[in-house]
């Protein structure tokens, strides 16, 4: 039976043999213990480590983009930076590698191949370009060859061969970096180059032996005295300690020894493959009594609107309208619960089929957020009958089913919860994670907070908050501090809330609407945000089927005093927007924004994201501006990574909170936007069929 | 009531994690949890095999099916809840609904890995016949919140007679196998039909790859 079980399991996830022979160095990139191999992670996959020992310390996160390509950002402590007893310096890196060869495909003899280029655009401490090969020569060893150029070329490094095609090759540029933060193209493949190799040993399931020899030098290092290479062989082991943890141990350059643990994860893996949420009501097929409402505990109401929101209410889904006319009933509700709208809509429909009178034919539901409509999904009831339960439902439902703007008719007859105060709020305690801040890889503020929230109308807001840190009086490291003729608009940012008073994190009255055909609106008066308070409007343009949507947002803000109480500083500043966003089908999503900064300054963002359709994103971006890149300071320009991370995907249980983080390479005054909550691009396209609805329709039946 | 709330809110907060609707099942309150999931370092207890209670018992024959689901061992009632077009839908006491046409599983909800719909027909016929070739169709729902749907060929055999324990105590049966294969499944239901009446008084059905197989008995 268990044998079964795992042939089932087996088939169904596809086995990948490479990837479980996957080991990383302590870069954090799939590798041996300093050398890359041609190996890569499965595609989606995202990679956390740490690599220790006592002249460096590196923290990486990695994502396989694809199933070629993947990027790494890291974090580096280097002990010792100018020399013996000096202090040591935090350094950002980023990495990209593409395998541009699978191992056989040109035949069984055929190696994988790969290209990458290490710490390209950051300070050019670790800059490296290699090429390598790696093959396996059992099912459990593997070798792997290549040649490298920078500091992967100062092992017996040999004249560049590329100097064939051209003086540009011989030399490698090894002047200061400047700014840092832009690519380094002049330098790749330039210089010395030298070979490294390696092989790995996958001793049982979970132990796998490393040997490499290693073309990096430590040359700098050397020169300063801070870091001995005695032998440019390294050994080390591979422990997979839990599925997604692996702890490693390495014996480097016969000087020092260094730990490892990798941590990772892949989005397109869910451990709780459905999710967990109690199941909905079954359709009630017409001539059938109401019995099974009562197995969900539910009472009818006295009238069809009662019973259809008592109904719906175990659901997390509030009834905002219900108009029913001849054979056809409209509704509209709002979602709280629900990460995929095609979902709660699949919920709402059955306690329809439940609750209303067998004459009904037609439903019309209308999904709301933030108090607007956001579609309208047309099923016939004989439809729902006709389909629950068969192998096919989800998308024979959605092939019957007619998809439009809401609103398209008149407005209905709103329902409100007599139960329902309106006013919600919520004590906690909160943790704040400030990540490569400065001089300090990992800073944290702790302490409580108070939230409140009154909703005026369905789509009228207020909210606040108010935290309390735990910490007192305080202050954060200092970020590197470049003087420009530049506002501080965000470089300012540390010394707010930092007086160890309570702090107003936010206070704003919200209103949305729809101003017509396919265009939504947003305006918010208040403390926007920690650093400035003001008005922020947004109009967007995004038809129900459209993966496209044009947003134009406009912005008067005003600092506010560093204690984040009421205050308000002089200074204030006009910004805004113009933003094209469009969500591709294989994925990935792009946005473009113009106009103008904080600062000032004028210019665009560019943004990648890949997303998943279980809600997983993982992006990059960057914004280029009129301010030069001296006055920007060091990093050039404003860019980052940035993860948001559904909470369902994890606690199995439905739900909408997600959290995300970005990665910013440096904040400072170049490129800064303000931080307003709730625009509208997100809370739109989460109930457009050309958007998450659509993309999550598989969930309409669960 | 509201400064109450507040007052004893925070009073507790030495000892709780968080109060207050906006804080109810949040990041806060189940980040520890999360963290523990997320690095596979600890996992959730599995539920603990629930009695049979007696008004389940005691709703009659036909009202109410004891499954168990063969990789954890749990064992639970479930009463008739709908029935829509000849599949009867029957439920949990803790939300988790299963559904059969004709005993054929077709569907469940609120399990790690639902079946979400099959297509069966034919199947039960060839059962009760004990031999034939069917076609299914199962489909399942993937970390990817899409649908994927796994065509089948059967095959049924029949094994003979034996002897099974029910509740109502052991009795003779003849089993027969359905033999199942398909590009991306394969699995073998066994279900054993009741000597006289040819109906089927116990089957092992699979449900989904991580869930395994279920095993049925009508009440």
């Amino acid at each position: 039976m268990t044998k079964l079980i795992a042939i089932l399991t087996a088939l169904l996830a596809g086995t990948n043999a490479a990837a479980q022979d996957l080991t990383y160095t302590l870069y954090g990139t799939p590798g041996l213990i300093e050398m890359p191999t041609a190996q890569a992670a499965p595609d989606g996959q995202v990679t956390s480590s740490l690599g220790l020992f006592k002249q460096q310390q590196r923290g990486s996160f990695s994502f396989q983009l694809t199933p070629r390509l993947s990027g790494t950002f890291r974090y580096a402590g280097i002990a010792e930076n100018s020399g013996p007893g000096t202090n040591g310096t935090f350094d950002r890196s980023f990495d990209l590698r593409y395998r541009f060869l699978d191992e056989g495909q040109f035949g069984d003899w055929t190696p994988a191949m790969a290209i990458g280029v290490q710490d390209f655009m950051g300070t050019g401490k670790l800059s490296s370009e290699y090429i390598v090969a790696s093959k396996s020569i059992t099912p459990a060893l593997i070798a792997s060859a290549g040649i490298g150029w920078g500091r992967m070329g100062t092992q017996g490094g040999f004249a560049n061969p590329f100097s064939v095609l051209g003086d540009h090759f011989t030399e490698r540029d090894t002047s200061g970096i400047g700014l840092g933060g832009k690519p380094s193209f002049n330098k790749f493949f330039t210089g010395d180059a030298a070979l490294f190799g390696g092989i790995s040993w996958q001793y049982s399931d979970k132990l796998t032996f490393k040997a490499e020899y290693s073309s990096d030098a430590y040359a700098t290092e050397a020169n300063l005295g801070t870091f001995d290479v005695k032998t440019p062989v390294n050994v080390g082991l591979s422990y997979r300690w839990k599925p997604g943890v692996t702890l490693d141990a390495a014996y480097l350059y016969g000087a020092q020894f260094a730990v490892g643990a990798t941590f990772d994860l892949n989005p397109r893996d869910r451990a709780v493959v459905s999710g967990v949420e109690a199941a909905p009501v079954p359709v009630r097929v017409r001539g059938q009594n109401t019995a099974a409402m009562a197995s969900w505990g539910i009472t009818s109401g006295t009238t069809v609107s009662d019973a259809v929101r008592i109904g719906l209410r175990p659901e997390g889904i509030a009834v905002n309208g219900l108009t029913i006319d001849v054979n056809t009933a409209r509704i509209r509700y709002t979602n709280t619960r629900f990460r995929s709208e095609a979902q709660a809509l699949g919920r709402v429909a059955r306690v329809l089929t439940q609750t209303l009178p067998d004459r009904i034919s037609r439903f019309t539901l209308e999904p709301m957020q933030a108090g607007i409509a956001l579609s309208s999904t047309t099923l016939q009831r004989g439809d729902l009958e006709r389909l629950e339960n068969t192998a096919r439902a989800a998308s024979d439902l959605r092939a019957a089913a007619d998809f439009g703007d809401a609103g398209r008719t008149s407005p209905l007859a709103t329902i409100t919860d007599p139960d329902d105060p309106g006013f919600t709020w919520g004590i906690g305690p909160y943790a704040r994670l400030i990540l490569f801040n400065g001089n300090d890889p990992v800073q944290v503020d702790i302490g409580l907070e108070l939230k409140a929230r009154y909703q005026i109308s369905p789509n009228m807001l207020i909210k606040g908050g108010i935290r309390q840190s735990a910490l007192g009086k305080r202050t954060w490291a200092e970020e590197f501090d470049a003087p420009n003729d530049y506002y501080d608009v965000r470089t300012d940012g540390a010394k707010y809330g930092v007086h160890g008073s309570p702090v107003i994190t936010d206070l704003t009255l919200s209103h949305y609407g729809r101003s017509g055909a396919d265009i939504y609106s947003r305006v918010t008066v208040g403390y926007l945000e920690q650093m400035y308070g003001g008005i922020s409007a947004e109009l967007l343009w995004k038809p129900v089927d459209s993966r496209l949507a044009i947003g134009a947002e406009l912005n008067y803000a005003r600092q506010r005093d560093f204690d984040m109480g009421f205050g308000f500083q002089d200074f204030d500043t006009v910004t805004g927007h113009l933003s094209a966003h469009y969500s591709f089908d294989n994925g990935f999503h792009t946005e473009v924004s113009a106009g103008r900064y904080l600062a000032g300054d004028w210019g665009a963002t560019f943004a990648l994201d890949r997303e998943f359709d279980n809600g997983w994103k993982v992006g990059a971006y960057f914004t280029l501006t009129d301010m030069p890149f001296e006055e920007f300071g060091e990093g050039s320009f404003d860019k980052g990574l940035r993860v948001t991370v559904p909470t369902d995907f994890f606690l199995g249980n439905a739900s909408r909170s997600e959290v995300s983080t970005s990665l910013a390479s440096l904040t400072r005054d170049g490129g800064a936007r303000l931080e307003v909550d709730g625009r509208l691009y997100d809370i739109v396209r989460d109930g457009h069929v050309g958007g998450p609805m659509g993309d999550t329709w598989g969930r309409v039946w669960r | 009531m509201m400064i109450r709330n507040v007052a004893i809110c925070m009073a507790l907060l030495g000892g709780t994690v968080a109060c207050g609707p906006l804080n109810k099942g949040g990041m806060a309150a189940r980040a520890a949890e999360t963290v523990g999931v997320m690095t596979g370092l600890r996992k959730a207890a599995p539920p603990a095999p629930p009695a049979i209670p007696t008004a389940a018992l005691a709703a009659g024959p036909g009202n109410v099916l004891m499954v168990t689901l063969l990789g954890r061992g749990a064992v639970a009632p479930l009463t008739r809840v709908g029935e829509n077009n000849g599949v009867v839908t029957w439920r949990t006491a803790k939300g988790v609904t299963l559904s059969f046409q004709d005993d054929i599983l077709t569907a469940s909800r609120g399990l790690n890995e639902d079946l979400m719909g099959a297509d069966v027909d034919g199947v039960a016929a060839a059962i009760r016949a004990g031999t034939g070739t069917t076609q299914r169709v199962h489909s399942f729902l993937d970390s990817e919140d899409q649908i994927k749907a796994r065509a089948l060929t059967c095959t049924v055999t029949k094994i003979g007679p034996e002897t099974i324990t029910t509740v109502a105590g052991p009795s003779e049966a003849i089993k027969v196998d359905e033999t199942c294969d398909g590009s991306a499944l394969q699995f073998t239901n066994n279900y054993w039909l009741d000597a006289i009446g040819g109906n089927i008084v116990q089957s092992q059905q699979v449900l989904a790859p991580s869930v395994g197989f279920i095993r049925v008995n009508p009440l």
